[in-house]
């Protein structure tokens, strides 16, 4: 920028930089106001969560706490008829267990559309293309009543296993499979190396970066589902974090510090993975932009 | 590879193409079916043809005033989200395009929400507007302002789910634009640039036109992500929600699981089914329209 007028008249230049010098400021002015309010609200919740619950009501605001406790996380903890211990275990070992699921199925299928040769390959996979089309809202109540019929209702795979059944997994897989160089299959077949064992052995490892992705979104997505395990789940050990701070929430409406604590907690999980994958979380949702 | 028949790619896709059929073709199909019948779930369902569907445009019919107030909840909900949620990330994600110091930070703050659960959400914003502490209305308070009554005085109840919303799903939109912006050849704003353009000119003529499928996918995604709507005033109101801010998935879960009356939810989710269907193709239809 601004080549151009280096051989203009010397106040039109210096005029020129002025403005750019004003548009920077206001341009970073505009994305510090927002960036701040964006990220005021996780600070405020910890430093709410950290504080006596007196303090948290007094009327004159101080941010920084005059008492540092942990009362709220301890009454939380101990509180038996909303177990968030529990419910922060069921979210976990649910998602974890949901993402490694999909991970397997999704890339076995994925593997197959994107590398292998078989007959309605392609109409199959246009087939599941065209089914990301359909609302899934259609499929809440139905799906209550399979899951109901299996006797999977208050069980964790009632919301570990249906939704690994999506598309979206197998297609972002694929694509990255077919990116894959093809000659690595050959020299592997030509060792004598089967399906299974070129799927697991090469095209599996040189993938962990469209994995990781996927592994990501979807724990994510799972550890922050509402609607399913609402209606997926009726006793109270049962329920999911989200769905269970809900009750909380009402119960607790009046101790912001208990409540905060609570939304601590459950903001854990999700903010150390954003940190610690921030690049593939990124790329995957990304991903689904540029090719959708 | 080899020309004959072979069963083992079949078993590749298998184990996914079960649980495909399982949990998303039966349901859509089941739902279909189960819109005309009446059913409570305990005794057998009863064909009944069109009778929900028909009940949904009688005015006399139970679900009538409660569907049709629940639904233009939802759309007013769609059409006031959709375009905040467009414009402010590509307003940021074409602030942040350039370099800048912070700039990873920045981004990190805007997608950050993203990753919460709609409980978490709703419980951060609660705290924030409550009343009588909350930090709002504190500075509300020093500026000289009165203190709003955000979860219980109109218009501000609605306000309040638009802004948590925004706050929470904006960054999907973000991180999409980013990625679409990295798409536009830097050589066209080199170009106009010659030519004379300023910002909104280059905005106008050269950024708009090469995100233009970004913003398509964008649109669709935000508009059926918008319709689902359901945690936000179910969260904050529990069982006492106004209701203004009740909104058709609110409704159809009361139907569906507290009344039982499984027919007519599947019948009302049919419709709201359609209605995103209809809407999407002619979001297609328009982007389309000048190619």
């Amino acid at each position: 920028m601004g080549n151009l007028t280096i051989y203009g008249e010397p106040g039109v230049k210096v005029k020129r930089f002025k403005v750019e010098v004003i548009l920077k400021i206001v341009k970073y002015a505009v994305i510090g106001v927002m960036s701040t309010v964006w990220f005021i609200p996780f600070i405020w919740v910890i430093l709410t969560a950290i504080r006596p619950n007196t303090e948290v009501y007094n009327e004159a605001l101080h941010w920084i706490p005059q008492t540092i406790t942990m009362e709220n996380f301890k009454a939380i903890l101990t509180d038996t008829s909303n177990p968030v211990g529990k419910w922060f275990f069921n979210s976990f070992y649910i998602a974890v267990l949901h993402a490694f699921l999909i991970l397997l199925v999704c890339s076995l299928a994925a593997y197959a559309y994107a590398r292998l040769n078989f007959k309605g390959r392609d109409k199959i996979f246009w087939f599941l293309l065209g089914t990301m089309m359909i609302p899934t809202i259609m499929n809440y109540i139905p799906n209550y009543i399979i899951i109901d019929k299996i006797g999977w209702i208050d069980k964790g795979a009632a919301m570990i296993v249906p939704a690994a059944g999506n598309v979206f997994g197998v297609f972002l897989l694929r694509q990255f499979f077919a990116g894959l160089p093809k000659e690595l299959d050959e020299a592997a077949v030509v060792d004598g190396a089967g399906y299974f064992r070129i799927y697991w052995e090469i095209i599996l490892p040189l993938s962990k970066p469209a994995l990781i992705s996927l592994a990501i979104i979807v724990f994510l997505g799972n550890w922050n589902d509402y609607f399913w395990p609402l209606i997926a789940t009726n006793n109270v050990s049962s329920r999911t974090l989200p769905v269970g701070l809900t009750v909380f929430n009402n119960r607790y409406s009046v101790e912001y510090g208990t409540l905060m604590a609570g939304a601590s907690i459950a903001m854990i999980p999700p903010i150390l993975l954003l940190s610690f994958g921030q690049k593939y979380f990124v790329k995957g949702i990304a991903f689904s932009g540029i090719k959708g | 590879m080899n020309k004959k028949f072979s069963i083992f790619p079949y078993l590749f896709i298998a184990p996914h193409l079960l649980l495909f059929t399982v949990f998303l073709i039966t349901p859509t199909i089941t739902g279909f079916i189960m819109s005309f019948f009446k059913w409570d779930y305990i005794t057998k369902p009863v064909f009944v043809g069109l009778k929900n569907y028909g009940n949904l445009l009688d005015s006399n019919a139970i679900d009538y005033l409660k569907f049709w107030t629940t639904f233009g909840n939802t759309l007013k909900f769609v059409v006031i989200t959709v375009p905040l949620l467009i414009i402010i990330s590509l307003f940021l994600a074409i602030l942040l395009n350039e370099k800048m110091v912070l700039r990873n930070f920045f981004r990190f703050t805007f997608y950050a929400p993203v990753v919460l659960s709609v409980t978490v959400a709703c419980m951060i914003w609660r705290w924030i507007l409550e009343d009588n502490v909350g930090i709002v209305g504190y500075y509300l308070n020093a500026l000289g302002l009165q203190r709003i009554h955000w979860l219980s005085q109109d218009p501000y109840i609605w306000l309040t789910i638009v802004i948590i919303t925004i706050w929470w799903l904006l960054g999907t939109n973000f991180i999409f634009f980013m990625a679409g912006l990295q798409e536009v050849p830097k050589e066209l704003y080199e170009a106009a640039e010659i030519d004379g353009a300023k910002a909104w000119g280059k905005f106008w003529n050269v950024t708009l036109p090469g995100i233009k499928r970004t913003m398509f996918f964008v649109l669709v995604t935000t508009t059926l992500g918008q319709f689902n709507i359901f945690g936000q005033p179910y969260i904050l109101y529990g069982g006492r929600m106004p209701d203004n801010v009740q909104v058709l998935l609110n409704y159809v879960y009361q139907v569906a699981f507290d009344s039982y009356r499984m027919g007519s939810a599947a019948a009302m989710t049919v419709i709201m089914g359609i209605t995103m269907v209809v809407i999407s193709a002619v979001q297609y239809k328009l982007m389309r329209a000048d190619d």
